[in-house]
């Protein structure tokens, strides 16, 4: 990602796209934003554990399929004829949106900037209000050095969603996924990130939530060199309810960070998080789940578990809930616990006949299963355990 | 009964936890068939005696030997031990949140009979043995549904291992107090559940505090262990006897 000097990357990159000049004005203000803010270190909250190192120690990726037809995302579904989708460099400059942080929460998500300076791919979707809509996105390489995609996906009114997106298995990928929600719409969102040893995922996701929405989101991450997510959650109207869960598995030297940020900045909505993780060999996961309710957001209902599993030595995991409440009226739970696979119950099921391994990994599945909210029956098929 | 036959020899037995030395020469025959009834004060060891048959991690055995229908029992993994026919129902068993019973059980019996060089039971008549033996148990069915254990009251959870052990049909059973927390009726069901299972290969141990229990599984032989070792052997009169007379008797014995 860094090899080049990155101005020189931009210029080759601009020159050799036939795109309007507003776009151009982005990329550059988008550069010099992240020349200013720098890549984020250890003293950044939401990369403490993370080593942005691994990104330079990344070889290119060489098994590129061959072809014309190749595009960086595929859409494995029909699109109704009232579904508006556009390329994303070719998106109108009233409708781009610019993602704006705090001080303190802008050199985390640099990345974010960096995403625009390269933008390569990305779409955006309009789904009508009262239509429904199943999805399946798959995001792939198609060249050797990182995929930048920006995806914005407007969910109308009333509207429903069945989202499915899954990465290609050795990826450089840089995602920006915003995801709008309207009143009344309903989201089923299902992130596959099955990768491999040497993979490399940037993911940074914005929804924003409008009044008595409903969203529902299941994500696996396993394995990748290094697999680093951010989601920033906003409540913006009342009666919504945002449920996430998620399993990461790690082997060998593996770092999968997530991070979580549900904002109630209005109240009588509920968020609800689920972490399930297991590390072995020298693997390493790095979990963040962060409620902010705001001033006067009360009825607000923040849930989060946090659950940990180490199978070595070496393997490590950490693991942070935090609650940030400013008003009186809300209820919370949250729970973080790090531990082994439990004694009793594998000598349990051991006295019973079933060999060692096998008990292992029937404990192992049953503690994943926690975070299967869709109870997908293929929910552990692809992950390597 | 097969008398020519042995089942299970203990001999010398010493084993310990820790530092804490339980079990201190312990000696024990079953030939195939037989009921075998261990009583004893608390903490005497006779939970431990069945942790070390059964092949659980934390007991150490440091003299004598086990041996199980010509096997080196202690050589024998726990899985092994379960396989080749031990069965020990839990003192205190264990809740396994998130694994299901239909499928832990299955899991199970198909393990062992993989072990054993038999091929694997189908679901179907897996399902219909399940519900001939949970009917015969009394239990309701949605407990099978629930994950192991959960939530399971003390005799429901009694009940349990009776029930997995009459899915299992182990040669040598061993329960320790399956009687303590069961209602009068409950304890009816698992004696019952006991008898229909006992032939003559299959032997059990029989591990309680109450002679009551051996009304409803009459016993071959009543064993006293105290303090590491079996001090006193008898028939079913032996029982009777220690209800009325307690251990008292023990202290004046053991002080001499
Ligand atoms: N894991 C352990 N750690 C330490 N001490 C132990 C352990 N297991 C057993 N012991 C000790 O060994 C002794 C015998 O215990 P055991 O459970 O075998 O007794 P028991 O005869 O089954 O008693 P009860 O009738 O109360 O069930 C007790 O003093 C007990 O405290
Ligand atoms: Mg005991």
């Amino acid at each position: 990602m860094f090899k080049n000097p990155i101005n020189l990357v931009f210029d080759q990159l601009t020159k050799q796209l036939n795109e309007p000049s507003w776009l151009q004005t982005k990329r550059q203000q988008a550069l010099k934003n992240f020349q200013t803010l720098g890549l984020p270190t250890r003293k950044s909250e939401l990369w403490k554990y993370t080593d942005v190192k691994r990104l330079e120690r990344l070889e290119d990726v060489t098994d590129i399929a061959e072809g014309d037809e190749h595009f960086v995302f595929t859409i494995n579904s029909e699109l109704p004829k009232d579904t508006g989708m556009l390329n994303i460099t070719e998106v109108d400059e009233n409708s781009w949106i610019d993602l704006t942080f705090d001080k303190k929460d802008d050199k985390e998500r640099v990345f974010v900037e960096l995403n625009t300076v390269m933008l390569n791919s990305g779409f955006e979707l309009t789904i009508p209000a009262n239509s429904k809509l199943k999805l399946h996105i798959q995001y792939q390489q198609v060249t050797a050095d990182w995929e930048n995609i920006r995806t914005v996906i407007h969910v109308g009114e009333s509207a429903q969603l069945d989202l499915t997106e899954s990465y290609d298995y050795d990826c450089r990928i840089n995602h920006v996924s915003i995801i709008n929600a309207q009143n009344n719409s309903r989201l089923k969102l299902q992130s596959h990130k099955l990768l491999a040893k040497t993979a490399a995922l940037i993911h940074y996701t914005k929804i924003n939530c409008g009044e008595n929405v409903a969203i529902e989101q299941c994500t696996s991450n396993n394995n990748a060199y290094l697999s680093h997510s951010i989601q920033d959650v906003d409540f913006k109207g009342e009666h919504s309810s945002f449920k996430t869960a998620s399993i990461n598995v790690v082997h060998n030297s593996c770092h999968i960070a997530e991070n979580v940020q549900t904002n109630h900045v209005v109240g009588n909505c509920k968020s609800e998080v689920i972490k399930r993780s297991l590390a072995t060999d020298k693997g390493q996961v790095a979990l963040n789940a962060k409620a902010v309710v705001s001033v006067g957001a009360d009825g607000s209902d923040v849930a989060q578990s946090l659950k940990n599993i180490l199978l070595s030595d070496d393997a490590k995991i950490y693991s942070r809930p935090e609650l940030e409440i400013n008003t009186d009226d809300v209820i919370a739970a949250h729970g973080s616990t790090i531990g082994e696979l439990d004694e009793m119950s594998l000598t349990y099921l051991r006295s019973r006949g079933i060999p060692k391994e096998q008990a292992k990994f029937m404990l192992i599945e049953s503690f994943l299963q926690d975070a299967n909210i869709f109870k997908a029956e293929d929910f552990l098929d692809r992950i390597e355990l | 009964m097969n008398k020519e036959k042995k089942m299970l020899k203990i001999n010398n037995i010493h084993a310990q936890v820790g530092d804490n030395k339980i079990l201190k020469g312990l000696n024990l025959e079953i030939k195939p068939g037989e009921v075998h009834a261990i009583m004893g004060p608390n903490g005497a060891g006779k939970s431990t005696l069945g942790n070390v048959l059964a092949g659980m991690d934390k007991v150490e055995v440091t003299e004598g030997s086990v041996d199980f229908l010509g096997k080196d029992l202690l050589d024998l993994e726990i899985e092994e031990r379960a396989a080749e026919g031990i069965f020990l129902a839990f003192q205190y068993p264990v809740e396994i949140p998130g694994v299901n019973n239909m499928y832990f059980l299955r899991a199970a019996l198909n393990a062992q009979r993989k072990y054993r060089g038999e091929p694997e039971i189908n679901s179907s008549v897996f399902l219909k043995l399940v519900r001939e033996k949970i009917k015969m148990m009394n239990m309701r069915d949605d407990l099978l549904r629930r994950p192991v254990n959960e939530g399971f009251s003390g005799g429901e959870k009694k009940r349990n291992e009776i029930f997995q052990m009459s899915i299992l049909e182990p040669k040598l059973a061993i329960l320790d107090e399956t009687d303590s927390g069961l209602d009068i009726d409950a304890l009816k069901i698992v004696a019952d559940g006991v008898n229909q299972l006992r032939n003559q290969d299959r032997s059990f141990i029989v591990i309680t505090h109450y002679q009551r229990l051996l009304d409803y599984i009459v016993p071959d032989f009543v064993h006293v262990l105290a303090d590491g070792k079996i001090v006193r052997s008898g028939d079913k009169s032996l029982a009777i006897e220690l209800e009325e007379t307690g251990y008292g008797w023990l202290e004046d014995g053991l002080n001499k």
